[in-house]
């Protein structure tokens, strides 16, 4: 009893000037997962028509290879896709979930170690840890990371612009002001810092909890995380919803620069803009 | 200017390093640590069993900062990985050969290679379907203190020395702008550190490399020799594990020892500092392992 969800995601990028040759990645095709299946996705890039190679990478992620070697002066990747959504199961009792000792003895393992170890995009100085850490002590595994995620909520405020892709976990710590990416990374550090891997999920998410089919939406670029507990379970800081048929999973990485939606270099003037508008329509 | 080197490289330095005797051993030795070393970069890269069937920890591998998760996924044309290593051996008190390091990204030297040898390791390296592969050795330009001999070797092996602004990319196809024209590349002997190679995948600001040649190699349409991500086998904490990697790989005892190393991570290894107290004020300095 899913959803059906059209994602139109349009990045448009204007030079101030002509641009000889550019080279990019573009991370923007769902995954297929056991709560969602990409039924259809494309990458198309303009102008004109532009050959897209793709790959997946370490993390899974499918990438998009483009380059443009002739002169150009805008830039447009169309990423379409058709993915259906299912409710996520709900926690069991925390008398079926492991307890810190085992999590921790799992953490060491192959799949898990990389998800621990601190990055310099989210990790938070040792004394905030430490504070954040002694206000949920005493919890156990799922409800610590649900404290942890509402803290963040708390403590940082859903302010777009005030920070960029290469603000750190601590730097949006102290402002206090950030976007999803901000709130992402800076949940990670903490739950890493507790003893939880961590991870950071790139994606989609419906802006509304029960839409009509047929109408379409506007929603940003979203990012949550996902910490283990037995086994990967996914946490909302920015929305504090429940993760599920709204959220569409893209890529998951260590943070922000595991799973950048476009990555690019280019011979030109280093001004540009960059409109980026996801439309999302729930078709059934 | 070849016939000098020549002379050089073998009457003096080597002769006076190496009995006739001791060589062969050496060899040996030298040849199944490179094997092993293949075999583990190899194993890095893909599936990873020595961390599984715990001969190493991952921790190191992903804890180093030469470990290219990039290039994880694919392997090179014809498997090797390392086209040309230089391994540093010292002599012990007792006047026995010991591994110092083994040198398996841009080990400098190589100039005193028998250079049709090389040519040929590179050649052998080329995408299949290349009958007469087309070789650069890509140099970061004169301003690198061994542009000298980054001449030498293309020299010695008649191929083209580029720069990375004489290479592009286009279509996964690498392409090199010569007095000739435009033409393909098929193998990169490349002397610049993977972290200046490909600004789409690492330094962005680099200007010594070309943006999509980790992209070309990952489609098999060009080899980079030696291969990305070559660094973290040189890694001086997965150094002392070399020997275990050899018994694992080969199931052989190794033939070189490596010099006296020890593990940080081992319970049995204590690092000791020592403190000076000149009496103004108390100096820690390095110390030694117990």
């Amino acid at each position: 009893m899913g959803w059906r969800l059209r994602i139109e995601h349009e990045t448009r990028v204007r030079y101030g000037g002509p641009v000889l040759s550019s080279f990019n990645e573009a991370r923007m095709t769902p995954l297929t997962l056991p709560t969602q299946a990409t039924l259809e996705s494309r990458v198309t890039v303009g102008p004109g028509t532009i050959a897209v190679w793709s790959y997946d990478d370490y993390w899974g992620t499918h990438v998009s290879v483009f380059e443009l070697p002739e002169a150009h002066e805008e830039l447009v990747i169309r990423a379409t896709s058709t993915v259906q959504t299912e409710p996520h199961p709900s926690l069991p009792p925390a008398s079926q979930r492991p307890g810190w000792a085992t999590i921790r003895e799992q953490a060491e393992g192959r799949r898990l170690l990389e998800m621990t170890l601190p990055t310099a995009l989210t990790t938070v100085a040792a004394e905030v840890s430490g504070a954040v850490i002694a206000e949920v002590a005493g919890r156990g595994p799922d409800d610590t990371a649900a404290a942890i995620s509402a803290l963040v909520r708390d403590r940082i405020a859903y302010l777009p612009g005030a920070t960029g892709v290469r603000t750190n976990a601590q730097q949006a710590w102290d402002k206090g002001q950030g976007v999803c990416q901000d709130m992402a990374q800076v949940t990670i550090g903490l739950l890493r810092a507790a003893g939880l891997p961590a991870r950071y999920v790139s994606g989609y998410l419906h802006p509304r909890a029960d839409p009509k089919p047929g109408r379409t939406a506007f929603g940003p670029s979203h990012a949550w995380v996902e910490y283990w507990a037995g086994a990967w379970t996914p946490l909302d800081p920015t929305s504090g919803a429940d993760v599920g048929e709204r959220h569409v999973v893209v890529a998951r990485g260590r943070d922000y620069g595991d799973v950048p939606p476009l990555k690019g270099l280019y011979h030109g003037p280093s001004h540009s803009h960059m409109d980026v508008t996801v439309e999302v329509t729930r078709l059934a | 200017m070849a016939d000098v080197f020549d002379d050089y490289r073998l009457a003096d330095a080597w002769d006076e390093m190496f009995a006739a005797a001791e060589w062969a051993p050496v060899s040996r030795g030298v040849r199944q640590r490179v094997m092993a070393l293949e075999r583990f970069l190899a194993d890095v890269y893909s599936s990873g069993d020595c961390f599984s069937d715990g001969v190493l920890p991952w921790r190191l591998a992903v804890t180093s900062d030469k470990f290219r998760r990039e290039v994880a996924g694919f392997a090179p044309a014809n498997g090797v990985r390392v086209h040309v290593a230089g391994i540093d051996l010292v002599r012990d008190e007792a006047g026995k050969f010991r591994v110092l390091a083994d040198n398996v990204r841009v080990p400098s030297g190589v100039s005193y290679l028998p250079e049709n040898r090389l040519l040929g390791a590179l050649r052998a390296a080329a995408p299949p379907g290349v009958a007469d592969p087309f070789v650069v050795v890509l140099t970061p330009g004169v301003h690198n203190a061994a542009y000298f001999e980054h001449t030498l070797l293309a020299g010695f092996m008649g191929v083209e020395l580029v720069e990375g602004r004489d290479l592009s990319c286009y279509r996964n196809r690498v392409y090199v702008q010569t007095t000739g024209g435009r033409r393909p590349v098929d193998v990169i002997y490349r002397r610049v550190d993977d972290d200046w190679l490909d600004p789409l995948h690492f330094r962005p600001d680099s200007l010594l490399g070309c943006p999509g040649l980790v992209n070309a190699a990952r489609a098999g349409n060009v080899t980079i020799a030696n291969a990305v991500g070559n660094g973290v086998a040189e890694d001086k904490r997965i150094h002392p594990y070399v020997p275990d990697l050899i018994r694992y790989y080969l199931g052989e005892e190794p033939l070189l020892e490596n010099v006296e190393s020890f593990r940080l991570d081992d319970a049995d290894t204590l690092l000791r500092p020592f403190a000076v107290n000149d009496g103004r004020d108390v100096w820690v300095l390095p110390g030694g392992l117990t």
